[in-house]
């Protein structure tokens, strides 16, 4: 049953992603919406796994030093980590002035979200992979470039009631963060566009429509990184039967956080 | 007797004659040209403001208050009249070592314009170097940079991959880095399943890790290298974009300093510094890195390209001419200010402030020499920088290395300026004395005269002089009458009748007073009566102490007689100095003598209330008394002298002759007149030496024997060669012209014994005797009968010490037997 907000935000972190810039789009998303946002920290089964492994050795980003590893070293790691994550979702959260709570479980990553998913209207994912190099890469001007050029908020657009809600939050957030919306449109079907811009016309934002020849994993990865999306929504619906496979599939290629609308 | 000693009425007082004033009023003179009077100062002063060597600064040597800085600012002002403007002293940063700042040398006036267009050139960077950023050819170099960079690093992620993937083994992300894991169903394989594995399998497993992890290695040190020359060629992109719209500015400024080397290698440095910090340009103030801190403001970030404009000529027209009145060491040599930021103290070139050096720089600089050396290191600073002839700005905490705050080391300016210094004698001569550099930096003297001749030429000129005061202080005029009083008051101000006084600040209190006094009096121009009443207004403000000394005396508290006769004992006269004021009064002097040893004591020095003058006079005297009297027998006198009822200092000779006409009455036992004081040195020969004061002496006495009566029989007994200093009041003349008061001047001790006794004093006759009841052969038979009766006393004294033995030995021999 849709609602006419959405309850709860869920932002899920784990101990590789780039946790600020993704918090800071979720308490972006539940300030705009007004509701509730928790941070699910997860402890990601396969680390320990490989920790327990007698071969296993870390190769240290970005020195390139090796390590070898080990449980408790690890459960160390990845309780400091939650601490900080939590930490800096309290400052963001208390900035932005919304109410959030914060939850470390451990298992596989996305069957840990979507067991939580189900009290959560809106789950803001991420798989991009935090690299030192990456920052250290580029220089203050060169950062402030990207951010700049990350101009805009990308939603796969179908018609469904969910892709209408989700339609709405990205309105929303385009409005808010004042960046161009950019709507993905499956298929050429002039109808689809012509609903978009209906449903779009109270918000008066600068709106791009793009048609997509379908809504596969590699289309819209590709669409979403080479225009530089500062993040794609999406309803859950398009998943399809297996959304845990898909999102995790999506969220791997993206270079942007990933948005799912219930 | 005495009349042959008596001054006419018309040599006490040289009176300034009118008739050959031409004017009616000082309106009607031109204005005074040049120096009166100073030949030799302004000999001195031409030579030492033309002379172009090196050390020829100028010492203006004259006490306070006689306007030589006024003389030496109005020579000055005429002698750079037709100077060149000097140049504008500008400081700017140095993009090298920011904390020596160089300086900027430019024609009058471009300072500023130099200022205001650096200033114009960053707002217009402001905005044309993030228009260039923004435009889509840069954006899009820019991206394919960053792109290549993505792409180097994900091509080489992506073979790492595959070859893991080949080996069914998978990269993953760990916190801290990555790890090669073999995989189950998309998840790590978990430890049972890999125990489970053959163990050939495991070795497979963990060879190929190893490899996998060699090559991760490789990757990850590569991404540094890549990263770099991504970085670069940004770097080279960023550069050339910003080169040509600066290029474009900053060339536009170098075509309006074609001439000026300094400044065009200046502009150069300036663009190199903005293409180096091009991103600076980048960021305005509503970043969150300037509310963070990390970003300075606007008015920070861009001060290095900012213009210290030190010293601004633009509108000087000719050499300046600076005074410094508080000539402290950092007002002299300039300073570098702090400011408090974060609570440290920091500085930059824009926090250099001027000294007078900077100021009067290609002129001339005036000091207040005693204001220099009393102000900490302010003179060795001078002195450094005159040697070194360049202006070094370093502050005293840096000098003598009490803070150590960070502070700037300005490239030093040269220097090109005279330095003239006021000061007196003393300082100068103590300055010659003391300090030897002295002499090597100030190799001219400017000696201003403190007096000047009273002459003809000099009256018309000082009339001038009075009347260019009264011009330039808007004064009423003055009449000529006036004009011939302030002249005699002038000469009264010196105490010379042939004389003038130089000092200008006492005759402009006079002009102003007078002026007063013409105004209440309703007078247009001031009249000689107005000169008058100043001048007895200006007495009678500060003479309480006089009236409280001459009532005190007509009471009897203090002691002086003005009439009968009386024998050792003699009216001396002593001067009081009350700041500018001086005023005379008798003082008693007595003399007793007895038979001694050949000595005169003097009481005052006894007591050590008598200054080295006044004790060399005691002596001269007792020395007199010795050659004069005693060629041929020991002077064998115990004289004692003393000034009666003084209870203060006692200094000076002038009581000298006084004292010994007392010593000899005492001695011949014939009375001095009490109606006559007496004032003058004497020397070893008896001769009769001037003194000072003489005007306020014989004042002091006659106003004494005006207020108890004038009998006719009163006077003053002066040295002679004080005629020539007699400027007396207006009374004191009336009486003596009346016979009521009378001047006498004598050349040595017998004409002074005869004005003051009555009695002749004696000249040695042919036989060597002097004549037989004058003073003289008293005095000789007098101490003659006192060596007779010593060494009558002598013998006596050998017979009783004779005797005293005999009896010693006699008492000795009874003892033995």
């Amino acid at each position: 049953m849709r609602k006419d907000k959405p309850g709860r935000v869920l932002v899920a972190l784990d101990s590789t992603i780039d946790s600020k810039s993704t918090l800071q789009i979720a308490v972006e998303l539940s300030r705009c919406l007004q509701s509730r946002l928790l941070g699910l920290f997860v402890e990601d089964i396969n680390l320990f796994n490989l920790a327990a492994l007698p071969f296993s050795q870390n190769v240290i980003d970005p020195s390139g030093i090796s390590r070898s590893m080990n449980l408790r070293g690890l459960e160390r790691s990845l309780q400091s980590m939650a601490r900080n994550m939590e930490h800096t979702l309290q400052q963001v959260a208390s900035q932005a002035r919304i109410d959030w709570s914060f939850q470390v479980t451990r298992g596989y990553f996305f069957a840990e979200l979507l067991s939580h998913a189900e009290q959560h209207d809106l789950l803001v994912i991420t798989r991009q992979v935090k690299s030192n190099y990456l920052e250290l890469a580029m220089t203050r001007d060169e950062k402030q470039l990207k951010a700049e050029t990350q101009n805009t908020v990308a939603i796969v657009f179908d018609g469904s009631p969910a892709a209408e809600e989700a339609l709405r939050i990205a309105a929303k957030n385009s409005r808010d963060i004042n960046k161009p919306l950019r709507v993905l449109l499956p298929g050429n079907q002039p109808e689809l566009q012509e609903k978009a811009r209906t449903l779009l016309d109270p918000y008066g934002l600068e709106v791009e429509f793009e048609n997509l020849a379908n809504t596969d994993i590699s289309t819209l990865a590709t669409v979403a990184n080479s225009r530089n999306s500062a993040l794609l929504i999406i309803a859950l619906e398009t998943g399809g039967e297996h959304p845990e496979k898909y999102f995790e599939e999506l969220a791997t290629q993206l270079q942007c956080p990933l948005v799912v609308v219930r | 007797m005495t009349e042959e000693y008596r001054i006419p009425a018309e040599s006490l007082y040289r009176y300034c004659d009118i008739s050959q004033m031409s004017f009616r009023d000082t309106s009607e003179l031109p204005e005074l040209q040049g120096i009166i009077g100073q030949q030799r100062a302004a000999e001195a002063l031409a030579f030492g403001a033309g002379i172009q060597r090196e050390g020829y600064n100028l010492f203006v040597i004259a006490p306070q208050g006689l306007g030589q800085k006024n003389i030496v600012l109005e020579y000055l002002q005429k002698r750079v009249a037709e100077s060149p403007p000097p140049y504008d002293w500008c400081y700017i940063n140095n993009f090298t070592d920011p904390n020596k700042p160089h300086y900027l040398k430019l024609p009058a006036g471009t300072g500023v314009r130099l200022q205001n267009q650096m200033k114009q050139l960053v707002e217009d960077l402001m905005s044309a170097i993030p228009r260039a950023f923004e435009s889509s050819e840069y954006q899009a170099h820019a991206n394919e940079i960053e792109q290549e960079f993505d792409e180097r690093q994900e091509q080489a992620f992506r073979t790492l991959r595959q070859h893991a993937e080949e080996n069914n083994i998978s990269l993953i992300h760990t916190p801290g880095g990555f790890a090669f894991t073999p995989m189950r169903e998309g998840n790590v394989i978990s430890p049972e399943e890999y125990e489970k594995l053959p163990d050939e399998e495991k070795q497979r497993i963990e060879s190929v890790v190893k490899k996998l992890q060699e090559e991760l290695r490789d990757i990850l040190q590569n991404i540094p290298r890549w990263q770099k020359e991504s970085a670069e060629k940004l770097r080279k992109l960023n550069q050339d974009t910003v080169s040509l719209t600066v290029n474009l500015y900053i060339n536009d400024l170098k075509h309006q300093y074609p001439e000026q080397t300094a400044v065009l290698e200046y502009l150069d440095e300036v663009q190199a510094d903005v293409i180096e910090h091009s991103s600076d340009f980048r960021r305005d103030d509503s970043t969150p890195e300037f509310f963070l801190g990390q970003l300075p403001p606007k008015e920070q970030r861009f001060r290095r390209y900012e213009v210290n404009v030190l010293i601004d000529n633009s509108q000087a027209k000719v050499s300046p001419i600076f005074y410094e009145d508080n000539p402290a060491h950092d007002t002299i040599v300039g300073r570098v200010e702090h400011l408090a930021h974060m609570g440290a103290l920091v500085t930059d070139f824009m926090l250099i402030r001027p000294g007078a050096l900077h100021r009067a720089n290609g002129g001339y600089l005036i000091l207040d020499a005693r204001k220099v050396l009393t102000q900490p290191y302010a003179w060795d600073a001078l002195k450094r920088i005159l040697y070194s002839k360049e202006i070094r700005i370093e502050s005293l905490g840096q000098m003598l290395s009490l803070i150590s705050t960070v502070s700037l080391e300005p490239e030093p300016i040269p220097l090109d300026v005279k330095v003239v210094l006021l000061g007196d004698q003393f300082l100068y001569y103590l300055l010659c004395e003391l300090d030897p550099e002295f002499e090597e930096l100030f190799k001219v003297a400017v000696d201003f005269n403190e007096r000047i001749d009273r002459s003809e030429e000099n009256n018309l000129l000082y009339a001038q002089f009075i009347g260019t005061l009264v011009r330039r202080e808007k004064l009423r005029p003055f009449s000529h009458e006036a004009v011939a009083r302030l002249i005699e008051h002038s000469s009264r101000e010196v105490g010379d009748a042939e004389k003038l006084s130089a000092h200008s600040g006492r005759l402009k209190t006079i002009l102003y007073e007078t002026d007063y006094w013409a105004e209440q009096a309703g007078h247009e121009v001031a009249t000689r009566e107005d000169v008058q009443k100043a001048i007895d207004k200006k007495i009678h403000r500060i003479d309480r102490l006089r009236t409280e000394i001459q009532e005190e005396t007509l009471r009897g508290t203090i002691l002086i007689a003005t009439d009968g006769e009386r024998v050792g004992q003699i009216n001396g006269l002593s001067v009081h100095q009350l700041g500018d004021f001086s005023f005379g009064r008798p003082s008693r002097i007595t003399a007793t003598t007895r038979l001694g040893k050949g000595e005169v004591v003097d009481i005052e020095r006894e007591v050590e209330l008598g200054g080295p003058f006044h004790s060399k006079g005691v002596l001269i005297l007792t020395s007199y008394l010795k050659s004069n009297y005693c060629q041929d027998h020991p002077l064998s006198l115990m004289g004692s002298i003393v000034f009666e009822q003084s209870y203060g200092l006692i200094d000076g000779d002038s009581a000298s002759m006084a004292e010994l006409c007392a010593l000899l009455s005492s001695l011949s036992a014939v009375p001095i007149r009490q109606s006559i004081a007496i004032t003058g040195s004497v020397n070893q020969y008896g001769e009769m030496q001037a003194i000072g004061g003489v005007n306020q002496k014989i004042e002091g006495f006659f106003d004494i024997c005006q207020a108890r009566g004038l009998t006719g029989k009163q006077g003053v007994l002066i040295p002679y060669a004080n005629l020539k200093h007699l400027m007396l009041r207006e009374d004191v003349i009336s009486a003596v012209k009346q016979n009521r008061f009378h001047i006498f001047a004598a050349k040595n001790v017998n004409e002074a014994l005869e004005v003051l006794t009555g009695v002749p004093a004696g000249v040695r006759e042919a036989q060597g005797k002097y004549p037989d009841g004058s003073i003289n052969a008293k005095v000789e038979s007098r101490l003659l009968y006192y060596a007779a009766r010593s060494l009558q006393f002598s013998k006596i004294e050998d017979m009783e010490k004779s005797l005293q033995t005999e009896v010693e030995k006699t008492g000795e021999s009874d003892a033995q037997g």
